[in-house]
C-alpha cells in the first residue's frame, strides 16, 4: 500500500473498475481510494461480485506459483563463479607484483578447489577452505630453510616408498642457480583470459601475457590438470604452469614469507614443514597424475567426434583426406583480405599477429587477379597443378583452383550511391587515423562520376548528419564536409550505423549499389548486446538491398571480427587500411571490386576422383567449410564476390600416379545474381529472379600440369607463398616441418621476376620478417609439443582406420600401433616428469602418493 | 492471502542490501542467500519472457552471473536491488528471444512449422500450473510480464513500475487488463477454482 494517491492508467470506465479493484484486492490503493473503494463495495452488489471473481482468479493464478528454484546445478555453479570471482579479487590483487616475482621458484596455486582439496587431503585446516579460493604460497622447492626435505636429504627412495614420491626438482648441484622450478596453477578457460583482475594465459603455447605478478618468460603452460566443480558444461579448468628457476637468492623467499605475514595473508601452516611436505608429497603426486592425464586426454578422440574433427580440434588445420573416404570438399566463397593487412601491420612493428587472426584463405586472395576474366559469362575457373613445394615426394602435389569473377569497365559500372559512417571518436586522433580516412575519402571522391551519390555521417558520442544523400557532381561539397571532422568524444557505434542506414534508406537510388561504408579504428565501447542488435539492423538492410562494407582504420591490436562479422551480414569486404597506399588501393584500385557485387552465396565444390588422387587437404577456409548437403541448398548463405575479384583455393594432393582421360578433379561453383534494387514491380521481380541460383561445372584431367615448380605461372606461386607464409605464422600442422628457407627463395625469386609489382616485394618483405620473427620463438618443436603430436598422429590414423571398419586391420599392425602409443605415453611421462621435477621411480607404486 | 509468499525466503532474513554489501566484500554465503531469495521471482519473469524452460534458467542464471561479476553500488533504496536484478533479466531475456526468433525465421524456411492445437482443452484440469503457464503464453508480453512479476514475483506497483520502465498506474491498468484476458484464456478452470472458494 503507498501513500500516494493512486493514479489510474485505464482511461475506459470499465476498465477502470476493475484496475482499481485489482490494485484494491492486490493492496496497492492508497488509503483514500481504498476507503472510497470499500464504500462503494458495501453498497453495489454488483461490484462486490465483481471483486469476488477477480479475487478467484487471481488466487488460482497465485495457486499456480508453486515455488521455483534453478536446479541445484545451477545454483553450484553459480556458487562456483562467485567464489572465483572473490579469489581474483583477493588473491591477486593483494599479492604485489614486486614480491611475486622476487620468489625464486615459488610453487603458487591459484584457485583450483580440486587440487586444493587433494592437497590439503585429510587435515582439513580452516585454511583449506580458504585454500579453495584464494591463492597459496609454497615455499621454494630446494630451500632449506623451512625445514623441507629438499633433493639433498630427500629419503633414498627404497626406503622412501612409504613416504610417497620425492618431490624435489631435478638435483642440482648449484641450488641457487638451477633450482627446481614449481607449479603454478591458474583457473580459467583453456585459451581464453583466466581473469580480468588475474592473469592470461593460453594453453599449449607461450604464456603471453600476464596482467600482474610473475615474470612471464619464466612461466610455462602446462595445460590441464584437471576441471573444478563443472556442472552444465560451465566448467573451470584449473590450467597448470610450471615456474621455471630463476638464479635469485633463496633469501627473497624468505622475505617474502615475511611480507606476507605481516600483511595477515600468510596462513600459519603455508610454511609448516611437516605438513607442507606431506601436503606437497600429495599434490606434487595427484598434480602430476592429473598433468600427464590432461595432456594425453587433449590428444585422443572424444566420444562423438569423428577423426576429422579431431584433426581439426587438435591442430586447428584441415586433415588430410582420403578421397575414398569423402572426395567432396565444399566451401563458401570469401574475397576478404583483411587478415593479411592485420599480420602486415604485425609484422611491421617487429611482431607475430596472433595465430588465430591469420586466415590463409585472405593471404591468397589479397593479391590482385592473375587468371583472365571470363569472356561471357560470371565467372570462369581456371586449374593449375604443379610439384609441391616443401614435399619431396613425387607423389605429393600442389592444386590451385582459381575462381575468377569478370571485369565491370569502368563506364558499364551500375551507379553507386555510398553513405560513409565515419568514426570521429578520440580516439580517431592516435596515429593520424582520421587524416587518413579525410585522405581516403578524397581520394575516392576522385572516382566518383555525376552518376554516384555520396552521404556522410559522422560519429562519436553522437550520430551526426553532415551530408544527406548528395550527387557526386557536387563534390566540392563533400569535400567541404571533409575537411571539418574534427576528433571527439565516445564511440557509439550504434548510433553511427543507424543514421548511417537511415540515410542511405532515405536517399535510397533506384537502380544504384547502395552502400553504407564504415570507417572506424576498432568498436571500443559496445557490449554483446548492442553487436547482435547491431547485426540484426544490418541484416534488415542487406534485405532491402542496402549494403554494408566496413574499412578498420590504423587498428594495431585490433580485433577486426566485429568489423568482419558487420561485413558479412552486410554482403559486403572488410578491409582495413593503415597507411596512404593501403587507403589508395582498397579505395581506388580496387574501387569496382570493393563496390560492385557480381554475385551472392558464391559456393565452390570440388570433387576429387578418388583412382588418381589418393588424398588431398584444403589450405585455409577453415572457417568457410560448408556441409556438402548445403551447396545445393539455397537458402544457406555463402560469399559474395565483387567485379574483377579472384578467390583462390588451394589444395595439398597425394596422388595414385594412375593418369586417365577422366577428370581428376571437378569444380561446381554455384552463385546467385547480386540484389538488384529498383522501385515497384520490378523490384519484387528481381529480388524473386535474384533466388534463382546458377551452377556450372568446370574440370581439370590434371594433363596441363607442370612438372616442375618453376615452371608454373607466376600467379600460381605467388598464391603458394602467400598460403605458405599464413600456414607458417598460423603454426600450422603440415607447415612444421618446412624449410623456411625455402619459402624465402620462392618469395625472392617471385619479386626477381617482377620488380616493379610493390605487392610482391612487400610479399617477399613480409616473408623475411615471419622467418626471422618465428625463428626467434622458442620452437614448440620442444619434445613434449613432439611426443604429444605423435601421439596425437597415431590416434588419429587408428581412428581413421578404425572408421573404415575394423575387419580390414591386421591384427599385429594394430598390436604394433598400440604398442607405439603406449612407448610415447611412456616418453610423455618422463618428459613431464623432468620438466616438473617429479620422481618417477619413486612412485612406480604408488602413482597417487600416501593415503589417497 | 493474495501476498503470502513473501515468506519463501531462506533462513538469512538480511535486507538486501546488507547482503550486497556483504557479497560484495566477498562473502559468499551472502551471495547465495541472494540466490535463494530471488531465484523464484527472477525465473517467474523470465518465464513470460522466453518460450523454453532452458532458456528460462539461462535467463536467470546470467543474471546472476552479473551479480557475480559486476554487482550493483548498494542503494538505501530496499527495492533497488530487485528492481536492478529483474532489469537485468529483461535485457537478457529479449536479446535471447531476437536470437531465438532468428533462429527460427530460419528454420521454418526449411521445415514447415508444426503448430501444437491450441486451447486447453488437453489439459489435465490439476495442472494449473502449465494451463496458467500457457494462459500467460497467449498475451500480449507488457501484461504477461507484469502478471507473472506482481503474482509469482510478490513485485509490488512501484517496483514493477522501476523494472519496466512503465507508470504505476499502467502497471496496474496492464495487470487488471491482463487478468481479464487471462481469465478467459482460462475459462472454465477458474470458473471451477470460483466455485469451490465460494462454496
Amino acid at each position: 500500500m503507498t501513500n500516494e494517491t493512486y493514479e489510474p492508467g485505464a482511461t475506459n470506465p470499465d476498465e477502470l473498475r476493475d484496475e482499481l479493484l485489482t490494485a484494491y484486492l492486490l493492496h496497492e490503493l492508497d488509503a483514500v481510494t481504498r476507503a472510497r473503494l470499500a464504500a462503494e463495495l458495501a453498497e453495489d452488489a454488483e461490484l462486490e461480485a465483481r471483486r469476488r471473481e477477480l479475487e478467484a482468479a487471481l488466487r488460482f493464478v497465485e495457486s499456480a506459483g508453486g515455488q521455483d528454484a534453478l536446479s541445484g546445478a545451477a545454483v553450484a555453479s553459480l556458487l562456483n563463479q562467485a567464489r572465483l570471482q572473490v579469489g581474483r579479487r583477493r588473491g591477486w590483487r593483494s599479492v604485489p607484483p614486486s614480491i611475486l616475482s622476487a620468489a625464486a621458484g615459488v610453487v603458487l596455486l591459484v584457485g583450483a578447489g580440486l587440487l586444493a582439496k587433494g592437497f590439503f587431503g585429510a587435515d582439513s585446516s580452516p585454511a583449506s577452505e580458504v585454500g579453495s579460493f584464494a591463492y597459496r604460497i609454497f615455499g621454494e622447492t630446494a630451500s632449506r630453510s623451512d625445514g623441507y626435505a629438499g633433493p639433498g636429504d630427500s629419503v633414498p627412495p627404497s626406503e622412501g616408498r612409504k613416504g610417497a614420491a620425492s618431490v624435489a626438482p631435478s638435483p642440482a648441484p648449484n641450488p641457487t642457480a638451477s633450482g627446481g622450478g614449481g607449479f603454478f596453477l591458474g583457473m580459467g578457460k583453456n585459451g581464453s583470459p583466466a581473469g580480468q583482475a588475474g592473469l592470461q594465459f593460453r594453453a599449449g603455447s607461450e604464456v603471453k601475457t600476464l596482467t600482474r605478478g610473475v615474470e612471464v618468460e619464466r612461466l610455462r603452460t602446462l595445460g590441464y590438470l584437471g576441471e573444478s566443480a563443472s556442472s552444465e558444461g560451465e566448467v573451470s579448468p584449473s590450467v597448470g604452469f610450471y615456474y621455471e628457476p630463476s638464479s635469485e637468492p633463496h633469501e627473497k623467499l624468505a622475505r617474502l614469507r615475511e611480507e606476507l605475514s605481516a600483511k595477515g595473508e600468510l596462513q600459519a601452516d603455508d610454511f609448516d614443514s611437516e605438513s607442507y611436505g606431506r601436503a606437497r608429497v600429495t599434490f606434487v603426486a595427484e598434480s602430476f597424475e592429473a598433468l600427464v592425464a590432461g595432456y594425453l586426454g587433449q590428444c585422443c578422440v572424444l566420444p562423438g567426434e569423428s577423426a576429422a574433427d579431431m584433426f581439426f580440434r587438435y591442430w586447428g588445420d584441415h586433415p588430410f583426406v582420403r578421397s575414398a573416404d569423402d572426395a567432396l570438399s565444399t566451401f563458401a566463397a570469401d574475397a576478404d583480405t583483411s587478415s593479411y593487412a592485420l599480420a602486415r601491420n604485425y609484422l611491421r612493428k617487429g611482431e607475430l599477429p596472433p595465430r588465430e587472426a591469420v586466415r590463409t584463405e585472405e593471404f591468397v586472395n589479397y593479391f590482385t587477379a592473375d587468371v583472365p576474366p571470363p569472356t561471357n559469362d560470371t565467372f570462369d575457373v581456371r586449374f593449375e597443378l604443379a610439384p609441391s613445394a616443401f614435399h619431396p615426394d613425387p607423389d605429393v602435389w600442389m592444386l590451385r583452383v582459381a575462381v575468377r569473377g569478370k571485369d565491370l569497365p569502368r563506364f558499364e559500372r551500375q551507379p553507386l550511391a555510398l553513405t560513409f559512417v565515419v568514426d570521429v571518436s578520440g580516439s580517431m586522433q592516435q596515429g593520424g587515423r582520421l587524416d587518413l580516412v579525410k585522405q581516403a575519402l578524397a581520394l575516392l571522391a576522385t572516382e566518383l562520376t555525376p552518376g554516384d551519390s555520396v552521404a556522410l555521417i559522422a560519429f562519436s558520442t553522437e550520430a551526426r548528419q553532415l551530408l544527406p544523400m548528395t550527387s557526386a557532381a557536387n563534390r566540392a561539397a563533400l569535400e567541404d564536409v571533409l575537411v571539418s571532422l574534427e576528433p571527439t568524444g565516445g564511440t557509439n557505434v550504434q548510433a553511427g550505423l543507424g543514421a548511417g542506414f537511415r540515410a542511405a534508406s532515405d536517399g535510397l537510388v533506384p537502380g544504384a549499389v547502395n552502400r553504407v561504408v564504415f570507417l572506424s579504428d576498432g568498436v571500443g565501447n559496445i557490449g554483446a548486446t548492442d553487436q547482435r542488435s547491431i547485426l540484426d539492423e544490418v541484416e534488415t538492410m542487406r534485405a532491402r538491398g542496402i549494403y554494408l562494407n566496413t574499412i578498420g582504420v590504423g587498428m594495431g591490436n585490433v580485433n577486426d571480427d566485429f568489423l568482419e562479422q558487420l561485413a558479412d551480414r552486410g554482403d559486403g569486404v572488410a578491409n582495413y587500411i593503415d597507411t596512404v597506399d593501403e587507403a589508395e588501393r582498397v579505395m581506388v584500385y580496387e574501387f569496382t571490386n570493393t563496390f560492385q557485387p557480381i554475385a551472392r552465396d558464391v559456393k565452390i565444390q570440388l570433387e576429387f576422383d578418388p583412382r588418381q588422387v589418393r588424398e588431398w587437404r584444403q589450405l585455409g577456409y577453415e572457417n568457410r567449410a560448408l556441409a556438402h548437403a548445403d551447396f545445393r541448398n539455397d537458402a544457406v548463405d555463402a560469399g559474395e564476390l565483387n567485379a574483377g575479384h579472384q578467390v583462390s583455393a588451394l589444395y595439398e594432393l597425394v596422388r595414385t600416379g594412375a593418369g586417365g582421360t577422366a577428370p581428376l578433379a571437378t569444380c561446381r561453383l554455384r552463385w546467385k545474381e547480386p540484389f538488384a534494387v529498383d522501385t515497384g514491380d520490378a523490384s519484387e521481380r528481381a529480388t524473386r529472379d535474384a533466388e534463382v541460383a546458377t551452377e556450372r561445372l568446370f574440370h581439370t584431367t590434371g594433363e596441363e600440369a607442370a612438372y616442375e615448380l618453376a615452371g608454373a605461372s607466376w600467379g600460381f606461386r605467388r598464391s603458394l607463398v602467400a598460403a605458405q607464409l599464413a600456414e607458417c605464422l598460423r603454426r600450422s600442422k603440415h607447415a612444421r616441418a618446412d624449410d623456411p628457407e625455402r619459402l624465402k627463395a620462392l618469395a625472392t625469386d617471385l619479386a626477381r621476376e617482377r620488380p616493379n609489382d610493390p605487392e610482391v616485394v612487400e610479399l617477399g618483405q613480409l616473408v623475411e620478417l615471419a622467418v626471422t620473427l618465428l625463428a626467434g620463438v622458442t620452437p614448440e618443436t620442444d619434445e613434449r609439443t613432439r611426443v604429444l603430436d605423435a601421439i596425437a598422429e597415431r590416434r588419429y590414423l587408428e581412428a581413421r582406420l578404425e572408421q573404415l571398419g575394423a575387419t580390414k586391420r591386421d591384427p599385429a599392425d594394430a598390436a604394433a600401433a598400440r604398442g607405439e602409443i603406449e612407448a610415447l605415453e611412456r616418453r610423455l611421462r618422463e618428459i613431464v616428469a623432468a620438466e616438473v621435477g617429479y620422481d618417477l621411480a619413486a612412485s612406480d607404486d604408488e602413482p597417487n602418493g600416501e593415503e589417497r | 492471502m493474495v501476498s503470502a509468499r513473501r515468506t519463501l525466503d531462506s533462513a538469512d532474513a538480511r535486507p538486501d542490501r546488507v547482503l550486497l554489501e556483504a557479497w560484495r566484500a566477498g562473502d559468499v554465503a551472502a551471495f547465495e542467500a541472494l540466490v535463494r531469495r530471488h531465484q523464484a521471482p527472477l525465473l517467474r519473469h523470465a518465464r513470460v519472457l522466453v518460450s523454453y524452460a532452458d532458456d528460462t534458467e539461462d535467463v536467470v542464471q546470467e543474471t546472476l552471473m552479473k551479480l557475480v561479476q559486476a554487482p550493483p553500488e548498494p542503494r538505501s533504496d530496499p527495492g533497488a536491488l530487485v528492481a536492478w536484478l529483474h532489469r537485468v533479466a529483461r535485457n537478457l531475456a529479449t536479446d535471447k528471444v531476437r536470437a531465438e526468433r532468428r533462429r527460427k525465421r530460419r528454420e521454418e524456411r526449411s521445415a514447415q512449422d508444426e503448430r501444437s492445437p491450441g486451447g486447453l482443452d488437453g489439459v489435465e484440469a490439476d495442472d494449473t500450473r502449465r494451463a496458467v503457464e500457457r494462459g500467460l503464453a497467449r498475451l500480449p508480453q507488457e501484461q504477461s510480464e507484469v502478471l507473472a512479476l506482481r503474482l509469482f514475483g510478490e513485485r509490488s506497483y512501484d517496483e514493477i513500475a522501476a523494472i519496466t520502465g512503465k507508470k504505476a498506474g499502467t502497471v496496474g491498468w496492464l495487470l487488471s487488463v491482463g487478468m481479464k484476458a487471462l481469465v478467459v484464456e482460462l475459462g472454465t478452470l477458474v470458473a471451477g477454482e470460483r466455485a469451490a472458494s465460494s462454496g
